[in-house]
């Protein structure tokens, strides 16, 4: 493929090398007189002829101009003598034109002839070589390209056609697809190395399909066997039963009880379905689950409605609890505070071992230190609850709580405020 | 099949999720297209007709002679009447008057002919797009042509001639199909009853005209009519006349909007192309992401065309819906381009829903991206299902090790950029072609802007004969002593007579340039062959030249009056004024066929052409005899390129808008795919401990030498190419040959831009990048 | 023995459609220096996840890291990303070479974030090539054209081309057949001998058996940790120690 690339490669720019050179040469080849160019050298000589012959200026612009035309010019006069010529130019007189065939015009002054201008091609010669040269570019391209894709056309049906099927022939074995046969030509190059390659083909073909044979006769045996199975088994279920009924010495009466025992185990084997039945679900259920500590911040700050909670720290972890509980607990501790202390709120907290640790305080009265491990119980109401809305049952609900989460709530009283530890499990309790 | 088209939609809905921004992107591009190409076609297909149209609604003469009236007699009338082909015709008194008047604020010299708004006429006749009653002493109808120019209903019209103002009330605007616009050198003026009987009594009756219009069973022979007229009345008439027909008009009337037509043609060309480019690009992406897949649906039993068409479907799709919207968005651009070509010709262009040009849009479109896509998807055919599954021929791709890092230099940022410039071929060529193909763009819009904008003076050469900065015309040219002392300023470039006549070419009246000597001239008006130097040598213009298949070398036949004379043919030369149809002559030359030729006009050419106006003041006061008038061209010409540099800030503006666009677009895709295929080596190189800077730069960077390649490209090519390119574009007007300059510095500093934008828009998509994490290559 | 990396209360929490999962809770270990530390446990069980939180692939959802004194936890990207540079060498199970540069190159597109002496880099990564008993001709070619124990080997040299604090493995050996493995674990023992530091997640004994510290991942959190002798080819005692506390674990 890539030879195949590169010869068209080559071949591509020989093709436009040469048709550069081509075109090169047409421009120069394009060198006949034209017609008015002879008009102004003609007219340019005309109106600066005097009787006398041509001025010095006169001759200068009449031989630059002759020079851009590429032409020789000579100029006569009607005896016939040269009265001006250009450098290079040879003939002087009508026959030497003639001869040359070189263009003769009338020198003409106020509509009379007064004498004849002479016009020469001088590129002539170079031109003809030039048509020579390209038509032998011409030429020489045509036969090599020619030669070159005849060539191409040989080799690609002769080697690469034929590797290339070779190719696809290894891609299918390659892929497992053995079917396909490979083609034979005995014509080129590689007839005795295919053959080999096909038999090597059809070998490998016989082979896997031996072996898918072996394969699907052992499935059918596993397939009748297990179905003969069930036959037997349900005779020995049917005999042992009868066994138990007619049998009446306890020793063989055993034996056959376990027999039938088996038998069933067997057949439970087979299907077996297991049901479980749900515990019955609590009225207060705690639903625990992992959660990052971060809630704990939603949780104050949504029950915090008065933001009196002054200074918050919450340790980062994954807590386990039920959040919707923990709200619950969260609400009743900090509405506890609103109501008994309306001071400031301290929150932080720390990790432990196994529990992350919230101290929430206040800096109210507390409560008398005689209520403190009372306060938990249900309907308990501390005796400066006395006058204040409440049925005393939040914090035993918390308390409740937070044992179903796997933590605890502790109350402590200070001087100076209260104060309440929830601790929360880090990790599931199993 | 109905199961397995709802299971392509799937498909497809599938795929348009995963890659919704790039099959938004490519449909923004088709849109674009569609829309350029709708537009160009409406313009191309209907503009011409809506003026046929309009020309038949009005029953317009398809040949028109004005002659003056001391010229006429009932002779002429019989005689036009009984040419071959001839269906109706009419004759009508006018006006005919030399003088000039403000347009665009500045004074153009150009006849006026007026007609009498009242008269009960059947040729001819006017629309009226706008009018009021005002009650004034001059009222007069104008052409739609002026609405654009700057005049409004009840403005003051006036025409200065022989230094006498005659000044109209404007009360209205019509279409005139045949002196509605300057392109015939006579503007068209409609007076009520009472103010056109005012103009005659106030004026001399040399000025008196007969306009005599006439229609033609065949108005395609419209031509050969009109130089039969022309030949009846060659030789015979003492003073100016005319004759109009409708080839001529229509031509003159519509070439703005065939020049804008193919440029908006030619635009949607390299759009479409870059689409085409993109789809492949997109879906050979496509294989390679879902050979796996595909593999799956071959075992599944799907056949190759199967999958081929699944996975082209959504191109498919795309290239109907958005050329459907292109053609749809078109219709919202067109009121602003209909603008702005009634001011060019003159008539309003009312264009409904073109079915044609819309079906023509969808349907090139979608074919060429169904065949594109299908091309590309037709070697998924091939893939046999087992390849397929195992990923791919992945077989032994012993790549080279491009830039090995121990061995090159640099740092080790810019050598993964390079190794990545080398990793995609696909990639690179399809960004090559589009930077390239908008370097083009932008390079083109730089430099019409440039040379009609900045220095007009390129353009005015290809659109004008000559510019000189005032012209004089001058009572008798044999007195020297004018031209000697203007010739010794020193603020004078150069001093030639250059005049105008009417001679006779093929039976038609044409217009001669004439000088004595080309070679004083500034520039040169032959695309081809040279200027006549001698007296039995012509230069025609390139009207001539295709109609008559004269080649350079030939004799042509010219004709004054009674005389004939043949000339040989030196040159093409090419003139927007006269469309082409005029010819050069020397002095000697025109010599030869009138011997009572006078030389009349008078060019300065001023090198500083600030003070025009106190020049032509000095030279009026010292010359007060020998100065007839005058024209200050300075003045004149920048009010009638006023109109051009609009049209080529616009232009250049949209195309600048529209390079940077298809620049972010491709951009995008590239850079969407180029991370979406790199993600797991630029996982890795995050993971090595590359920031997400370093990597965005890096892919910015392996974008870059591609870019700089393209611009560079573009930049030289269309260096090169540009000056070609614009004259196939404007060759409608009949510009032939074109000097336009390329600064090199507005090339450079254009390709830098672009260099840069591209950067950064660049930098700023690769911003996705940030959103590739390590992590990624452990969840993967 | 000084502790290079040290976590505190270590969580990372991956959202799925709304549902949060918690991959790592509350890990908190300790990694010394010059200790070859294995990170066991059944999958799932967030190993990599942890990994990848040590070496500042990623950041984690809650704790702390402090890596050779650093808080690293808070760091922006691409502040971690020049952190990893210098300190965090990687092996990767997929090994993960750039298909489109040869094994060099691989290595010096990493090696020269942290230097610009190319000539200092190029040696070091062709002495450490020779150490893993790669060659020049190997080292030239693309991942795709050798086997896969050659192409890990040369991601170990990746992984230590920056002489990192601590070289981290995840599973090495998981993509590799049976001889390769030892070759490539061999490879660890040996650069653990000269002084690196190695953290390596694997659930394949042999590879834990290499190590000297095995901490066992349950469900997310440290179940347990063990203290071995350093790695010596057939030590009975060695083995049964670990074998028991693998037992212990559930493993």
């Amino acid at each position: 493929m890539k030879s195949k690339r590169l010869i068209l490669l080559i071949f591509a720019i020989y093709v436009i090398f040469s048709g550069i050179l081509l075109l090169q040469n047409n421009k120069v080849v394009d060198n006949h007189f034209k017609v008015i160019d002879v008009n102004d050298l003609v007219r340019t000589i005309e109106e600066s002829w005097d009787k006398a012959g041509i001025g010095d200026a006169e001759s200068r612009h009449i031989t630059e101009l002759a020079v851009t035309y590429n032409m020789g010019v000579a100029v006569l006069d009607l005896s016939g003598m040269c009265l001006y010529k250009t450098k290079g130019m040879k003939q002087s007189s009508i026959k030497e034109a003639i001869e040359h065939g070189d263009t003769i015009m009338d020198l003409c002054n106020d509509g009379s002839i007064e004498g004849k201008i002479i016009l020469s091609n001088l590129n002539m010669e170079s031109q003809m070589q030039q048509t020579y040269i390209s038509r032998m570019i011409i030429y020489s391209t045509t036969l090599v390209g020619i030669c070159l894709i005849l060539y191409m056309l040989y080799l690609d049906r002769k080697v690469i056609a034929p590797f290339q099927k070779l190719n696809r022939f290894a891609r299918n074995v390659a892929a497992g697809n053995l079917d396909t046969p490979l083609e034979m030509d005995r014509e080129n190059i590689f007839g005795a190395f295919t053959e080999s390659f096909d038999i090597m083909r059809e070998q490998l073909y016989q082979a896997r399909e031996k072996e898918r044979e072996a394969n699907e006769s052992k499935k059918e045996l596993v397939a009748s066997l297990s179905h003969d199975i069930k036959t037997p088994l349900a005779s020995i279920r049917a005999m042992s039963e009868l066994l138990e009924i007619t049998l009446h010495e306890s020793k063989q009466l055993e034996k056959v009880q376990a027999i039938q025992k088996k038998a069933i185990q067997i057949e439970q084997l087979t299907n077996n379905l297991f049901h479980s039945t749900l515990e019955e679900l609590q009225t207060l259920k705690v639903n625990v689950k992992e959660e990052e500590s971060l809630i704990l911040d939603d949780i104050i700050s949504t029950t915090d409605y008065r933001h009196l909670v002054a200074n918050k720290h919450i340790c980062e972890c994954i807590i386990c609890c039920d959040r919707l509980r923990l709200e619950q607990v969260f609400d009743n501790v900090i509405a506890n505070s609103y109501k008994y202390a309306n001071t400031k709120i301290d929150i932080v907290s720390r990790v432990t071992e196994y529990t992350l640790e919230i101290r929430v305080r206040d800096y109210g009265q507390g409560v008398s230190t005689d209520d403190v491990p009372l306060l938990t119980r249900k309907f308990y109401r501390g005796k400066n609850a006395e006058g204040k809305m409440g049925a005393g049952i939040g914090l035993y609900m918390s308390h409740y709580f937070m044992e179903q989460m796997g933590g605890s709530l502790i109350a402590n009283n200070y001087e100076v405020g209260f104060e309440v530890v929830i601790e929360i499990p880090l990790t599931m309790i199993r | 099949m109905v199961i397995n088209m709802n299971k392509f939609r799937i498909i497809t809905a599938a795929k348009f999720r995963k890659n919704k921004g790039q099959y938004i992107t490519f449909a923004i591009i088709l849109f674009i297209a569609a829309a350029m190409l709708n537009l160009g076609l409406v313009i191309q297909m209907n503009f011409k007709q809506s003026f046929t149209d309009k020309w038949i609604e009005y029953n317009t003469a398809d040949v028109t002679t004005i002659m003056m009236e001391q010229d006429y007699s009932e002779d002429y009338y019989n005689k036009i009447k009984n040419i071959k082909g001839i269906d109706s015709i009419e004759k009508r008194d006018c006006i005919l008057m030399e003088g000039s008047y403000r347009l665009n604020g500045s004074e153009f010299s150009m006849p006026n002919v007026f007609y009498n708004f009242d008269d009960t006429i059947n040729i001819s006749k006017l629309g009226i797009i706008e009018q009021k009653d005002i009650t004034s002493d001059m009222p007069a109808y104008v052409s739609y042509y002026l609405k654009h120019s700057g005049y409004k209903i009840g403005d003051a019209y006036v025409f200065n001639s022989n230094n006498t103002e005659y000044r109209f009330t404007i009360v209205g605007f019509v279409e005139d199909m045949i002196f509605g616009t300057q392109s015939l050198y006579k503007l068209g003026i409609y007076l009520p009853n009472e103010s056109f009987k005012q103009l005659k009594d106030s004026i001399d009756s040399s000025n008196y005209a007969v306009s005599i219009g006439t229609t033609l069973t065949d108005r395609s022979q419209s031509k050969e009519v009109a130089s039969r007229i022309t030949d009846m009345l060659t030789g015979k008439m003492t003073a100016t006349y005319s004759c109009s027909y409708f080839d001529y008009c229509k031509q003159v009337r519509t070439m703005t909007a065939s020049v804008g037509g193919m440029i908006f043609i030619a635009f949607s060309c390299i759009i479409v192309i870059v689409s085409i480019l993109i789809s492949q690009f997109r879906i050979n992406n496509d294989i390679e992401e879902e050979m796996q897949n595909m593999g799956v649906m071959k075992a599944l039993g799907y056949k190759g065309n199967q999958i081929i068409f699944s996975t082209i479907f959504a191109y498919v799709v795309i290239a109907g819906l958005a050329s459907m919207i292109g053609v749809g968005l078109s219709y919202v651009a067109l009121p602003v381009l209909q603008q702005g070509f009634d001011a060019q010709t003159g008539f309003e262009w009312i264009q409904s829903f073109d079915f044609i040009a819309a079906l023509i849009t969808v349907v090139i479109i979608t074919f060429l991206i169904i065949l594109a896509s299908y091309l590309t998807a037709r070697k998924i055919r091939k893939l046999q299902a087992i390849v397929a599954l195992r990923g791919g021929v992945k077989t032994h791709n012993f790549r080279r090790n491009y830039f090995p890092m121990d061995h090159s230099r640099g740092n080790v940022n810019y050598l993964l950029a390079i190794k990545d410039l080398f990793a995609n071929g696909k990639k690179n060529f399809l960004l090559l072609v589009v930077i390239m193909a908008t370097a083009f763009t932008a390079i083109f819009a730089g430099t019409m802007y440039y040379n009609i904008a900045i220095k007009p003076q390129a353009f005015i050469e290809a659109i004008c004969e000559t510019v000189p900065s005032v012209s004089f015309f001058v009572a008798d040219s044999e007195d020297t002593s004018l031209f000697d002392e203007i010739s010794k300023d020193k603020n004078v470039k150069s001093v030639l007579y250059y005049d105008s006549a009417k001679v006779i070419i093929n039976q038609e009246e044409i217009r001669a340039f004439i000088t004595d000597d080309y070679s004083k001239m500034d520039y040169s008006i032959c695309y081809e062959g040279r200027e006549p130097a001698h007296n039995n040598e012509i230069a025609i213009g390139n009207f001539i030249a295709d109609s008559g298949k004269y080649k350079i070398g030939d004799s042509i036949s010219v004709g004054y009056g009674s005389n004939k004379e043949d000339f040989i043919i030196t040159g093409f030369m090419q003139s927007v004024n006269e469309q082409g149809n005029c010819i050069e002559l020397t002095t000697d030359g025109i010599m030869r066929l009138n011997d009572q030729f006078k030389k009349t006009e008078l060019n300065v050419y001023l090198n500083d052409e600030s003070d025009t106006e106190g020049y032509i003041k000095d030279m009026q006061s010292k010359y007060p005899n020998q100065i007839l008038s005058f024209v200050d061209v300075v003045e004149t010409t920048e009010g009638a390129m006023q109109v051009f540099v609009n049209i080529a800030s616009i232009m250049a503006i949209i195309i600048i808008i529209i390079t940077i666009l298809l620049i972010a677009l491709i951009l995008f895709i590239l850079i969407k795919t180029v991370i979406h295929n790199n993600k797991m080596n630029l996982g890795i190189l995050k993971a090595v401990g590359y920031t997400t800077r370093q990597l965005r730069l890096q892919t910015s960077w392996s974008l870059m030498p591609v870019v700089g390649i393209g611009v560079i490209i573009g930049a030289i090519l269309s260096y090169i190419t540009m000056n070609n390119v614009i004259v196939i574009l404007f060759r409608v007007l009949g510009v032939m040959k074109l000097g336009f300059l390329i600064p090199i510095p507005m090339v450079i500093i254009t390709a830098i831009v672009m260099m840069v934008i591209s950067f950064l828009i660049a930098f700023g998509l690769c911003g996705r990048i940030r959103k590739i994490s390590a992590y990624e290559l452990i969840s993967e | 023995m000084n502790k290079v990396i040290e976590t505190k209360k270590l969580c990372k929490t991956f959202s799925n459609g709304g549902i949060q999962q918690h991959i790592l809770k509350n890990v908190d270990v300790q990694i010394y220096e010059g200790d070859f530390t294995v990170i066991m446990g059944a999958s799932g069980a967030g190993k990599s996840t942890l990994l990848y939180a040590l070496s500042g692939m990623d950041k984690p959802t809650l704790g702390e890291i402090h890596f050779c004194g650093e808080e690293i936890s808070k760091y922006t990207d691409d502040k971690l990303a020049v952190f990893r540079r210098k300190n965090c060498g990687f092996i990767f199970q997929q090994i993960y070479m750039m298909d489109k540069m040869s094994l060099l190159d691989n290595v010096l597109a990493s090696g020269l974030l942290a230097t610009k002496n190319k000539k200092e880099v190029t040696k070091r990564a062709v002495e450490l090539f020779h150490k893993v008993n790669i060659d020049e001709i190997t080292y030239r070619k693309f991942a795709s054209q050798i086997s896969g124990g050659e192409a890990q080997r040369a991601g170990i040299v990746r992984g230590l081309i920056n002489k990192p604090s601590v070289l981290f493995a995840d599973e090495p050996t998981g993509a590799l057949n049976s001889s390769n493995s030892t070759a490539v674990l061999d490879v660890f023992t040996d650069f653990n001998k000269e002084g690196q530091s190695i953290v390596m997640v694997t659930h394949d004994l042999r590879c834990a058996l290499r190590g000297n510290r095995i901490i066992y991942l349950k469900d997310g959190q440290v179940a347990g940790e063990c203290l071995l002798d350093p790695y010596k080819p057939k030590d009975a005692a060695r083995r049964t120690k670990l074998d028991d506390f693998l037992k212990e674990m559930g493993y």
